[in-house]
């Protein structure tokens, strides 16, 4: 507190605190991911909101964290090569766009320029969680090193070297989160939302459909991962009955 | 029924939350769970020699799913205990035991959590964000969490108290009835979600009527399908956007 109180007397106009929150908060989520526990809230869409409170824009952090979470949606943690890692750049990018004032609209609502905003920050994300995918497969390898350390702990007949090869492991992982999370909102802040006033105006308005386009991807990959005979009557009467409450309640305020 | 001390146990617990936590390609959760093995190891008192044919049995290769990993963990604690007491030999059992009901239980819990309960639930807090309630959002992953927290420290005490019985608690009915429910529940909610997203859809094109999104949607849609879940969501995201490029110039 005394550090974030020197460094806030030296630069006033910087959000030092929500900075250091929202690091505090990828140490957190990271661990929750796969290392601690696993709540879920490293979700993107649970991230994403509590991203969104810490800089006092929960709109923005719903709106990324929203349509990341349909991407991620069907990607399920087995048996798969890729899991990818959306919190980071999530995080990074929420901080990034609200501490320059970046308003999107509320997803699947209208196009316009709130929307194309959003599309540009779903690429990154999108982008994003490819490279960081590289970074799990390292810090795994970083792992399996110090399990070895553990076992020749064992071998010397000391369980405390056990106890530090784990602590280690769980520490590399909460280090992988804050680094990353500093690194995607520099890249952000400097490089990624400067570039979207320089994109031609046909790219943004396709960027501006890709928001729209996140469902559709998780209905399909969610459809086909229920797609047995007894799946899809459960999802057709689902879909049925949605569509007939909203055209009835549509029907009785419009009357 | 036999019983963990309260003490051990609560260690046991708050160190099982963490058996993922040096997963590793390798043997998986092997560090996690000889770790979380070690309260007890501690507790036991025993000779350096046994201590470290302890860990030896416990740090070969090991992966469950790890909401029902205490199951096995308080299982194997007990398995030790009873040697240690000298009832009878049951080390050579050990192996067998870890890893078949390892494997039983990650096979279940990957289709109960991963295939059913977590599509379901994230579907619905997705929903809820939808209709613009954001704190309903959150309170669905909350009772979530809060609900995981319990079940494992229930399976650690439910693990020790049964011992090699476990085996007999894997042929109850309610597992696979559970499973049926959470797909069906998930099945339910994608519907849900699309005629959410036909009505979304259908409301907009009304408004300004960019006929493109609906072009778009069906590709995405069709794409998602056709791709099945081999690729990733991000990687469809991207190939989406030339495929967006393309159709601003109809």
């Amino acid at each position: 507190m005394m550090l974030l109180t020197a460094v806030a007397a030296i630069e006033p106009g910087f959000p030092w605190l929500a900075l250091s929150l929202t690091t505090l908060l990828a140490v957190a989520l990271t661990l929750d991911e796969t290392a601690v526990a696993q709540t879920w809230f490293s979700q993107p869409l649970p991230a994403g909101i509590l991203v969104g409170l810490v800089w006092s824009e929960p709109a923005l952090g719903l709106a990324l964290g929203l349509t990341l979470q349909f991407l991620a949606v069907g990607n399920l943690p087995i048996g798969q090569p890729f899991t990818g890692e959306k919190l980071t750049p999530l995080l990074g990018l929420v901080a990034a766009a609200a501490a320059m004032d970046w308003a999107v609209t509320t997803p699947f609502t209208i196009t316009d320029p709130g929307t194309q905003r959003l599309g540009w920050l779903l690429v990154a994300a999108a982008l994003g969680s490819l490279v960081g995918d590289r970074a799990v497969r390292w810090e795994s390898r970083i792992h399996y090193r110090l399990m070895l350390v553990g076992l020749r702990g064992l071998r010397d007949g000391c369980y405390e070297q056990l106890d530090r090869a784990h602590q280690r492991c769980i520490l590399t992982a909460a280090a992988r989160g804050a680094l990353m999370v500093l690194i995607w909102g520099a890249l952000a802040t400097w490089v990624w939302l400067p570039l979207f006033d320089a994109l031609p105006e046909r790219i943004r308005t396709a960027l501006g459909l890709l928001p729209w386009l996140t469902p559709a991807l998780a209905i399909g990959t969610l459809g086909e991962l229920y797609g047995n005979h007894r799946g899809l009557m459960w999802l057709s009467g689902g879909f049925v009955l949605t569509l007939a409450a909203v055209w009835t309640l549509t029907g009785l305020s419009g009357s | 029924m036999a019983k963990l001390d309260s003490q051990c146990l609560w260690r046991t617990f708050l160190r099982s939350l963490c058996l993922q936590g040096s997963w590793n390609p390798q043997r998986m959760q092997n560090l996690g769970l000889l770790v979380s093995l070690l309260p007890w190891l501690r507790q036991a008192g025993m000779s350096h020699a046994d201590g470290r044919r302890f860990c030896r049995r416990h740090y070969e290769y090991f992966n469950t799913n790890p909401y029902y990993a205490n199951l096995v963990v308080g299982g194997l604690l007990r398995l030790e205990e009873d040697n240690r007491r000298g009832d009878e030999d049951l080390l050579p059992m050990v192996h067998g035991f870890k890893d078949t009901l390892g494997r039983s239980l990650a096979a279940l819990g990957d289709q109960f959590f991963w295939l059913g309960l977590q599509p379901a639930l994230l579907v619905l807090a997705s929903l809820a964000a939808v209709w613009g309630v954001y704190a309903v959002s959150l309170g669905i992953i909350g009772a979530f969490a809060v609900f995981q927290f319990v079940a494992r420290l229930k399976a650690l005490a439910r693990g020790y108290a049964l011992g090699l019985d476990i085996a007999d608690l894997l042929a109850a009915p309610g597992w696979h009835r559970a499973i049926l429910t959470a797909k069906r529940a998930g099945a339910f909610l994608t519907g849900v979600l699309a005629g959410s997203y036909a009505a979304r859809l259908d409301l907009v094109l009304r408004e300004d009527g960019d006929r493109r999104l609906l072009l778009c949607a069906a590709l995405a849609l069709g794409l998602s399908i056709a791709m099945r879940r081999r690729w990733p969501g991000e990687v469809k995201l991207l190939l989406l956007l030339p495929l967006a490029v393309l159709m601003t110039y109809l």
